[in-house]
């Protein structure tokens, strides 16, 4: 996969979890992990044409945060974390709110799923 | 009973030879492939997913989007705006995963069809039997007792408006204490063990790449799905096919194979926008069954109904209204999802070279938008007349209604680039009829350019239905494969 691309799902997810889901439990919670390890197998599954450049699209969010703020997504804490992606949200492309719908879609999905004793694996 | 392991071939030794091969394992193929079977036909059915028991992973869960959708369950008809769709890829198909709501094709439906493809000998008193024979085998019948609170809850609200809502039966079996509990009658419980009791030989885990033609038998080269189950493809070779694969993969695969006119030009769907409603009192309950009421005042055009609501449904339903997404975790016995479903709209599957996934993309003109904000609309309304209190549609940044007054502030239209949009149906894409320039297939579904090849599923409804389409499927199926064999 591309480099990049597993961190900045993985700090996508937890951003989410902690903004939408109303999660502030300290990170290295395994509930994280779980959701995020599904967040990547449902995009492993994805149709093949769209899998590449979702992938690619993800690594260009994690490294726009270089731009924005000078740290790239992953390294930027909580708070300026969803800056960007509110950033991203207010963009003239739909293909960059359809990435971030799809992440939220995915990740509060399995966040809620794993809150009310269910199963990821 | 269930398919069982003993009556699998996980891996053929070489090439297999049938008389007849059945690709795809859904309601058209199982149909298929039992009638068949059952007639003494040597019988081969091919399956892309895995052969799992219908209790494998619990209904409408995250393992089972894993386990037993195409994609995870990932899968997106592109368009502006996109429709979210789901189909299964198991053993069994869509009836593994979907609510098991049963109807059969309606009347003006049938007479459309007629008038505009051609389609013979599908009247409904031709269908009747068919309707009346699946209806038996998968045990159609009514909740024995009483219905969720959440699914009452719409009935209740449409009969204040004085509109039409029934209570739609279910391919399930009750037990006979008069409980609600019960077993749904998915084709790995039914057509499927039927079928290899007769004879037939499933193959689980077999993608069809590509059909051939050689010397009066069909070819279809075969790769193996699971990943390390096997090295090298095999073929299958069988004097008849018949494709039942999806109104997606079945067009996918005859373009693959170089069977083209009219293939995949005409995809009709069910879109469907939700709405979470808020009530006052207890609506939902952990192992809440699946609701039954379905309002058809506007139909065929547009549906109502209430969906599966366990809390990770209805968080996903909210995330058009993403500051509210936490609440569900308190609040959700109070909340339940509802839909409300039309049928415009048109689309397309293409192959695109280098690609496995077919490529769906899906059209709604201004008037389908308007229809759908209009449904929104009336659901809306019937829901606030059940006592609903606040409802949030799943159109991003639209307020929550709270009052009659508050439907004025729903769109007229559905905006494009706020609105979610889903289905689980999909129908069309190699209609059937005795019009050659809109059809892929005759009216007994045999593809107009290819001898020995039929399609036996979704693909050959003219169009939208207008309501579940299993029943139509499973009744198409079983007629199609019945004049297979007078025919023979």
């Amino acid at each position: 996969m591309l480099p990049t691309f597993t961190p900045t799902v993985s700090a996508l997810a937890y951003s989410i979890v902690r903004t939408r889901c109303g999660d502030a439990s300290p990170l290295a919670d395994d509930r994280h992990n779980r959701v995020t390890r599904y967040v990547l197998a449902q995009h492993a599954g994805m149709p093949d044409y769209l899998r590449l450049p979702f992938a690619a699209l993800t690594v260009v969010f994690g490294l726009s945060a270089l731009a924005l703020t000078g740290r790239t997504f992953r390294a930027l804490p909580h708070e300026r974390r969803w800056r960007v992606v509110e950033t991203w949200r207010r963009l003239p492309v739909s293909f960059a709110r359809d990435l971030l719908r799809f992440y939220e879609g995915v990740v509060v999905f399995a966040w809620f799923t794993v809150e009310h004793g269910g199963d990821l694996d | 009973m269930a398919a069982t392991s003993t009556d699998v071939v996980v891996e053929p030794p070489g090439d297999v030879r049938c008389d007849v091969a059945v690709i795809g394992s859904g309601p058209g193929g199982a149909v298929t492939a039992c009638t068949l079977a059952e007639a003494g036909r040597d019988v081969v059915l091919l399956e892309e997913g895995p052969l799992l028991a219908l209790e494998a992973t619990p209904a409408f869960s995250a393992q089972e989007m894993r386990a037993k959708y195409r994609n995870g369950g990932i899968t997106v008809a592109l368009g502006s705006p996109g429709v979210n769709y789901a189909e299964g890829r198991c053993v069994g198909g869509g009836s593994e995963v979907n609510s098991g709501l049963y109807h059969r094709t309606p009347h003006d439906v049938l007479d459309r069809w007629r008038l505009r493809f051609g389609l013979e000998h599908a009247s409904p008193d031709e269908m009747a039997p068919h309707f009346a024979a699946c209806e038996e085998d998968v045990s159609v019948s009514k909740l024995p007792g009483p219905a969720p609170a959440a699914s009452l809850r719409l009935h209740e609200g449409a009969g204040r408006l004085g509109w039409s809502s029934i209570e739609v039966p279910r391919w399930y079996r009750y037990a006979p204490d008069g409980s609600s509990d019960g077993v749904k009658q998915s084709m790995t419980r039914t057509y499927v063990p039927r079928a290899t009791g007769a004879g037939c030989r499933l193959l689980p885990d077999t993608r069809v790449a590509r059909l051939g033609h050689d010397a009066g038998r069909w070819t279809l080269r075969c790769e193996p799905a699971r990943p390390g189950a096997r090295a090298s493809s095999f073929t299958v070779r069988a004097r008849t096919v018949f494709v039942a694969a999806g109104a997606f993969q079945t067009p996918a695969l005859l373009l693959r194979s170089g069977i083209k006119h009219n293939v995949g030009r005409s995809l009709h769907l069910h879109p469907t926008v939700k709405v979470v409603a808020r009530f006052d009192d207890v609506v939902n309950a952990p192992g809440m069954g699946v609701p039954v009421h379905q309002v058809k005042e506007f139909a065929p055009h547009l549906s109502f109904g209430c969906s599966i609501s366990q809390p990770p449904h209805l968080a996903l339903a909210m995330t058009d209204h993403p500051e509210r997404i936490s609440d569900v975790h308190e609040d959700w016995p109070h909340l339940a999802v509802y839909y409300a479903m039309s049928d415009g709209g048109v689309g397309r599957v293409r192959t695109v070279p280098g690609f496995r996934d077919p490529l769906v993309s899906f059209a709604l003109d201004d008037s389908d938008l308007t229809l759908l904000a209009d449904g929104l609309a009336k659901l809306c309304r019937c829901l606030l007349a059940a006592g609903a209190t606040v409802l949030w549609p799943s159109v991003r940044g639209c307020p929550p209604i709270r009052s009659e007054a508050d439907l004025a502030l729903l769109p007229a239209i559905l905006p494009r680039d706020r609105t979610s949009l889903m289905t689980i149906h999909a129908f069309s894409t190699c209609p059937m009829g005795q019009d050659r320039g809109r059809t892929v297939a005759d009216s007994f579904g045999r593809v107009h350019e290819a001898s020995g090849l039929h399609i036996a599923d979704a693909s050959l409804l003219c169009g939208p239905p207008g309501v579940n389409p299993q029943g139509s499927i499973m009744a198409f199926a079983r007629r199609n494969a019945l004049a297979f064999l007078d025919r023979a």
